[in-house]
């Protein structure tokens, strides 16, 4: 790992951010149907408009599963309990992420072989 | 005539017509052998018996079943079919004749093996469909998948190796290699047991030796990585519910399985390789359902392994149509592929939708069904470790796999959309995965047909479980509780991940492996390999020289005492010599008699 801080060379200066060298977003490359099926997740506010939406579907879904049932010791039958497991293994799973990225994150040529790209595939044939 | 050709085992048509396949140079007529030769043994499987040996060979003083058809392998045999036949559709636009003849050899010894009746067969074919995989995996043509390819076989000779230790022991056990005989293993005491577990753990991918899977995946051509972790996988875990229904200590290695490979799932950054973690998972909560052994738990893992053939197959279709056109699968180099690949993008959406359970597609007809299974015979610790595993599988592969590629950060990528027939492959997978969940409004349709063909259901007479013996029960998957419960997990694993994602994980990485358990052989292993030959090259001469020295002795002192010359023959009394061999010669034969007794 090195230890020059983000934005500045070896010496502790500033640099200018590497220019993007990516070509311009042209919509004229799109397919043409691209855009009427998923235009809409250009928006900024998607993020916001799909965590809002699923949300009330998750609220109104534990409310149809909270409806009359029998007394239970078991953990399972808890009103939500599969809906809290979810969210509980996705949060799990990013901190594990982020504690096995640190702790087993190697290069890709760890082991010599970061060149995967098969003989199959269209700009080889 | 019919009679002879419904005889014929589906599995060898595909391998008969892949060796011809290599060496047809009109690609036309190799495309229909490709689509045509799955549809003809679909054909002869539904013109099978059920519950008889439709094909027999002698060999030396026993018999083998070529072709046997009953409830639980009926089903895989579909499943394995209808996965060659969209694969061939899949791969129509190669001009690799010998890729091609591998892929359709690959899945024949596949179907093959899966319609073998005795474990004879069963073995024989394994073994050549582990010589065409190893073949996809070399076609590649990179060093990495040499490599892989190597440790690939290395792995699965053990496992061959491993099955014919069981196999012998079943043999002097009962003198035969039926299933019928294998049976007879009721523990892990017998050693025959142990070796076809430890056989059968390779194959299915358990944990620490779940490596070659995540190994070769990535590595594999394109289209030889839609075939090979389906295939390999799901064929083991059918040898697991032919020879190990209800054995305990699959429940636990199962849940393992699931939960353990989905924490990789979730953070690796190759696609190819989280779809190779995410079937491993997906196997896991199979083996658990096996190992539970109950109607319902059979018929969940036939289920679930049938909708990870059609839907697990899409999305690693759709990753194969991207790595097609942008030459990688990396998603740390992709994302905005919406853009030109718009009906890419749908297939993979169809792909994740199906998995997740969502009502109307596959997923809610055979995830509830292992759920139910899972929960009405197990603890809370095994129930934990199957639903983690399933939302591992709905935040890796349903959301994880399609945002990654196709939506999220716009990698400027803008390459063509697929060729015609991947997307046509695609689209008929999608299509099945929604026709085998509609409501049975009209019976014999939609989920019903799906539920006709597993091993365990009461539609088939006898009213009992073929595999387990035990009475059944009807599963009804469109219960307000089952479709509650999914949707519950769904939303529960979509609203995290969105609220973490979107405003708390935005970070854009960088591409990393994550090391797995192979680190040991890998790195250790190699090293202590490396260490090995060095010291052998430094001491071997001396240690040759030295045990030549030693072996030259002995012999000189043995020749100068025994031989005609030497000083046994010398002495007056010639006698000594016959006391001495008569003395050697009972010695010999009393270790022979106590090692005998």
């Amino acid at each position: 790992m090195s230890d020059t801080p983000v934005g500045r060379d070896e010496s502790g200066r500033f640099v200018k951010a590497d220019q993007d060298t990516r070509p311009p977003d042209i919509e004229h490359d799109y397919h043409p149907l691209a855009l009427r099926l998923f235009g809409w997740t250009r928006s900024s506010r998607v993020l916001v408009i799909l965590t809002g939406l699923t949300l009330v579907l998750l609220v109104a879904v534990i409310g149809l599963s909270a409806g009359p049932r029998q007394v239970s010791d078991d953990l399972r039958d808890m009103t939500g309990f599969y809906a809290a497991l979810g969210g509980l293994s996705v949060f799990f799973f990013l901190v594990a992420g982020f504690i096995l990225r640190a702790l087993l994150g190697r290069n890709p040529d760890y082991y010599g072989e970061a060149e995967t790209q098969p003989d199959d595939v269209e700009a080889r044939l | 005539m019919m009679s002879a050709v419904s005889a014929i085992n589906p599995g060898l048509i595909l391998i008969v017509l892949g060796i011809v396949t290599c060496f047809i140079p009109v690609k036309r007529v190799r495309a229909c052998l490709t689509v045509g030769a799955p549809l003809l043994g679909l054909a002869i499987l539904m013109m099978a018996d059920r519950g008889v040996a439709l094909a027999t060979i002698p060999l030396l003083n026993t018999e083998l079943t070529l072709y046997y058809v009953d409830s639980l392998n009926f089903i895989f045999g579909v499943g394995f079919l209808l996965t060659a036949f969209l694969y061939g559709t899949y791969s129509l636009h190669s001009h690799d004749k010998a890729h091609e003849g591998a892929a359709l050899i690959f899945a024949g010894s596949a179907i093959a093996a899966v319609f073998s009746g005795d474990l004879m067969t069963l073995f024989i074919f394994w073994e050549i469909g582990t010589a065409s995989a190893a073949f996809l995996i070399f076609k590649a043509g990179t060093k990495a998948a040499y490599q892989a390819g190597m440790r690939f076989i290395g792995f699965h000779v053990l496992s061959g190796v491993l099955f014919l230790d069981g196999l012998i022991y079943i043999q002097k056990k009962s003198d035969g290699f039926s299933f019928a005989e294998a049976g007879l293993i009721e523990s892990f005491s017998h050693p025959a047991a142990a070796y076809l577990f430890g056989a059968l753990a390779i194959k299915a991918a358990f944990p620490l030796v779940h490596t070659w899977l995540k190994d070769v995946t990535p590595k594999t051509t394109t289209l030889g990585g839609i075939l090979l972790p389906l295939l390999t996988t799901i064929l083991a875990v059918y040898a697991l519910a032919r020879l190990f229904p209800g054995f305990s200590a699959l429940i636990w290695i199962g849940a393992l399985m699931a939960a353990y490979s989905v924490v990789f799932a979730a953070v690796v950054d190759d696609a190819r390789r989280i779809l190779a973690y995410g079937q491993n998972a997906l196997c896991g909560l199979m083996v658990c359902a096996v190992g539970i052994g109950t109607p319902l738990a059979i018929n969940a893992a036939a289920g679930l392994a049938f909708m990870s053939l059609i839907v697990v197959g899409l999305l690693s279709m759709s990753i194969g149509a991207v790595l097609y056109s942008t030459g990688t699968a990396k998603l740390t180099e992709l994302g905005g592929l919406w853009r030109t690949m718009p009906f890419t993008a749908l297939f993979a959406i169809a792909g994740a939708v199906g998995l997740s359970g969502v009502p109307l597609f596959i997923g809610a007809v055979s995830i509830p069904m292992a759920m139910s299974a899972i929960a009405q015979s197990m603890g809370l610790i095994i129930t934990c470790a199957a639903l983690i595993g399933i939302a591992g599988l709905i935040y890796a592969l349903c959301l994880r796999l399609p945002v990654g590629l196709m939506f999220g950060h716009d990698s400027r990528k803008r390459p063509r959309e697929a060729p015609f027939n991947m997307l046509l492959a695609m689209g008929l997978s999608a299509l099945i995965s929604v026709l085998l969940a509609l409501p049975n409004v009209i019976p014999g349709f939609g989920y019903d047909w799906l539920y006709n063909l597993l091993p365990c259901t009461a539609r088939v007479s006898p009213a009992s479980c073929e595999v387990t013996g035990v009475p059944l029960i009807g599963y009804e998957p469109y219960t307000l509780m089952n479709v509650i419960n999914v949707l519950q997990l769904i939303l529960g694993v979509l609203l995290v991940s969105l609220v973490l994602r979107g405003f708390a994980f935005r970070k854009k990485r960088t591409a990393r492996i994550i090391l797995d358990t192979d680190w040991f052989y890998r790195k250790w292993g190699y090293a202590f390999a490396v260490w090995t030959g060095a010291v052998w090259r430094k001491t071997g001469p001396a240690l040759s020289a030295f045990s030549n020295r030693l072996s030259g002795r002995i012999f000189f002192r043995l020749e100068e005492t025994f031989s005609p010359r030497g000083a046994l023959a010398k002495v007056d009394f010639n006698g000594g010599a016959a006391i001495w061999s008569a003395v050697l010669l009972g010695f010999v034969m009393m270790v022979v008699l106590l090692s005998r007794s």
